[in-house]
């Protein structure tokens, strides 16, 4: 059921990495990076398209946590308080609009109007083209529906941390995500899994 | 919405399923519960796809950055702010601010043009010192280290020193301009000053900040002098020998993307594209970034727009080349060689502009 396994010794590792790192220890502070940084660039990237501004706000707060290390206190989340110093980051720089409350409604009336032709090819997809084709529809929301689906479903964050990181209630972060599973299912149709609503027997042929 | 998507829904909004799914924790809990409820099986297949699947897509998006180089990025800042445990934060708003120093005369800094006077062809930054210590006390900065040194001066500006460089530089400025001394190379981000234009003297080269941020590259032995510009505008002429009105007139104006060189043999000045021109601002900003069936030549003008870089092309020519494409914030010359695949057509780099040669679509 599993898609990538976790070391079990991880957690403590991470802790004492992190205890390490406090005192001072470059080292520590390596595998710090190494252990964050892909989960920093994906959920960045749902924050800012700009690469360029997502490397420098991983550095910036990488130094801003060496220079601060002797004040930093336990963490026992350690991926959540670096997702939130790059949020608040981000947010800082005020660049892009994902903090805006308004849902991007462009999006959503481009993804209406590529609907009609995109129903056209529906047959026969391979695994990798059905991959493709979410991760389209993905796009296709808006800024944070994606960041709500990207931290629901790709880092695996639970409702509380997803509401305390982006500052909405738990309900703000269940009304998101359904806003964002009604999107899904009409881009994606009848083309693939999400597509929540099909029948069981339809559902099996693009199961497999 | 009927009562099995509702289901489904639940499932996703259950924290103890995604971390099954995801992370293979809580199974003995998820299997108790599918051998004391059977019928709710194919659910719980049908929404642990579809967790799977938007893991999937969010993985395949995640940008391609080179972790490695990142780290050494941090890595060497981390190290030279172990020096400088001053308030980085506040430098740091500090030098986002402009400086508009155009049409502030160079009056004052004639002076320094005098000691040129001698025989030698090439400037040394010993003779520019032994020239300006005359009228003020300097303090010298010699980076014999490996990792970039920052140096913070009273007005804020903040340089940060590569290897094997010095910079010179006064205790306190002058009143009516702010010069310093470079031999080796440097990045700097000038605070904004109207009314004191900041300087820079290296090898037989002087330059100028009407904007924020350049580099410059100005080794004692090294055949060239280099100027990058980052934001804001530069100019860029020669210390001369002969006094003449205005040494500026004869030099350059540099504007992001842009470089100055000084041969330092020929003494002629150039101006040519960096090596790779990136956005002046990030794209998100721009936002009409996707174009679909229009004129090449509009997908130029955009171009123009996003690198601060002039592009030559018949634009009669052209207007007949109905593409879709998008821009990417990337580096400019990626961008071009997308376009002059699809329009069948060649760039080049004249005069750190872009001229475009196409015969054209039909």
């Amino acid at each position: 059921m599993s898609t990538f396994t976790r070391a079990e010794s991880d957690l403590s590792g991470e802790l004492l990495i992190w205890h390490r790192f406090r005192q001072g220890d470059m080292q520590a502070f390596q595998s710090l990076y190494q252990r964050h940084v892909r989960s920093l660039t994906s959920y960045g990237h749902r924050l800012t398209p700009d690469r360029q501004l997502l490397e420098d706000a991983i550095h910036d707060l990488f130094i801003d946590l060496w220079r601060r290390k002797e004040h930093l206190n336990d963490a026992d989340n350690i991926r959540f308080y670096l997702f939130r110093a790059l949020r608040n980051r981000l947010s800082r720089n005020g660049r892009n609009n994902i903090f805006e409350q308004a849902e991007d409604i462009d999006g959503f009336l481009d993804y209406l109007v590529a609907l009609s032709s995109e129903q056209q090819h529906i047959d026969s997809e391979g695994a990798e083209v059905r991959t493709q084709r979410v991760r389209q529809a993905v796009e296709s929301l808006s800024d944070r529906q994606k960041e709500v689906i990207n931290l629901r479903f790709y880092h695996g964050m639970s409702l509380d941390e997803i509401s305390e990181l982006m500052g909405l209630s738990k309900q703000g972060v269940s009304n998101l995500l359904y806003k964002a599973y009604a999107v899904l299912r009409t881009r994606l149709g009848e083309l693939t899994i999400i597509s929540l609503l099909v029948p069981m027997g339809e559902m099996h042929a693009w199961m497999v | 919405m009927n009562d099995e998507s509702l289901n489904i829904e639940d499932l996703l909004g259950n924290d103890s399923f995604i971390s099954w799914v995801l992370r293979d924790e809580d199974a003995l809990l998820w299997e108790a519960i599918l051998r004391s409820d059977p019928g709710k099986k194919e659910l719980v297949e049908k929404a642990s796809k579809i967790v799977l699947a938007l893991h999937r897509a969010e993985e395949e998006v995640v940008p391609l950055m080179d972790q490695q180089k990142l780290w050494a990025r941090i890595e060497s800042t981390a190290e030279s702010r172990e020096e400088l445990p001053i308030h980085v934060k506040q430098e740091r708003k500090m030098f986002k601010l402009l400086l508009i120093a155009a049409g502030v005369a160079l009056i004052g800094t004639l002076g320094v043009f005098q000691i040129m006077r001698n025989d030698g062809k090439r400037v040394t930054y010993k003779e520019l010192l032994t020239h300006a210590k005359v009228e003020n006390q300097l303090i010298e900065k010699q980076n014999q280290g490996n990792a970039a040194m920052e140096l913070r001066l009273e007005d804020g500006t903040i340089i940060t020193l590569g290897k094997n460089s010095k910079l010179s530089y006064p205790a306190h400025f002058q009143k009516q301009k702010r010069e310093v001394f470079l031999s080796g190379e440097a990045f700097f981000n000038v605070t904004k000053d109207p009314s004191r234009p900041f300087l820079v003297y290296a090898n037989e080269t002087v330059t100028k900040v009407l904007g924020t941020s350049f580099e410059i590259r100005a080794f004692e032995n090294s055949q060239d002098v280099t100027v990058h510009v980052r934001t804001g505008r530069v100019s860029v002429y020669r210390q001369s020998r002969i006094q003449t009105d205005d040494p500026e007139t004869t030099g350059l104006v540099l504007l992001p993307n842009q470089k100055g060189t000084f041969n330092r043999d020929s003494e002629v000045l150039v101006k040519n594209l960096v090596e790779e021109p990136l956005p002046i601002a990030p794209i998100a900003e721009t936002k009409k970034t996707r174009f679909d069936e229009v004129p090449a030549t509009e997908v130029f003008a955009e171009i123009e727009k996003i690198y601060g870089v002039q592009i030559l092309c018949d634009h009669e020519l052209l207007s007949k080349c109905i593409i879709s494409t998008s821009i990417r914030n990337e580096s400019l010359y990626d961008n071009l060689d997308v376009i002059c695949r699809t329009i069948g057509g060649t760039y080049k780099e004249i005069d750190a502009q872009i001229v475009i040669d196409s015969k054209g679509c039909y």
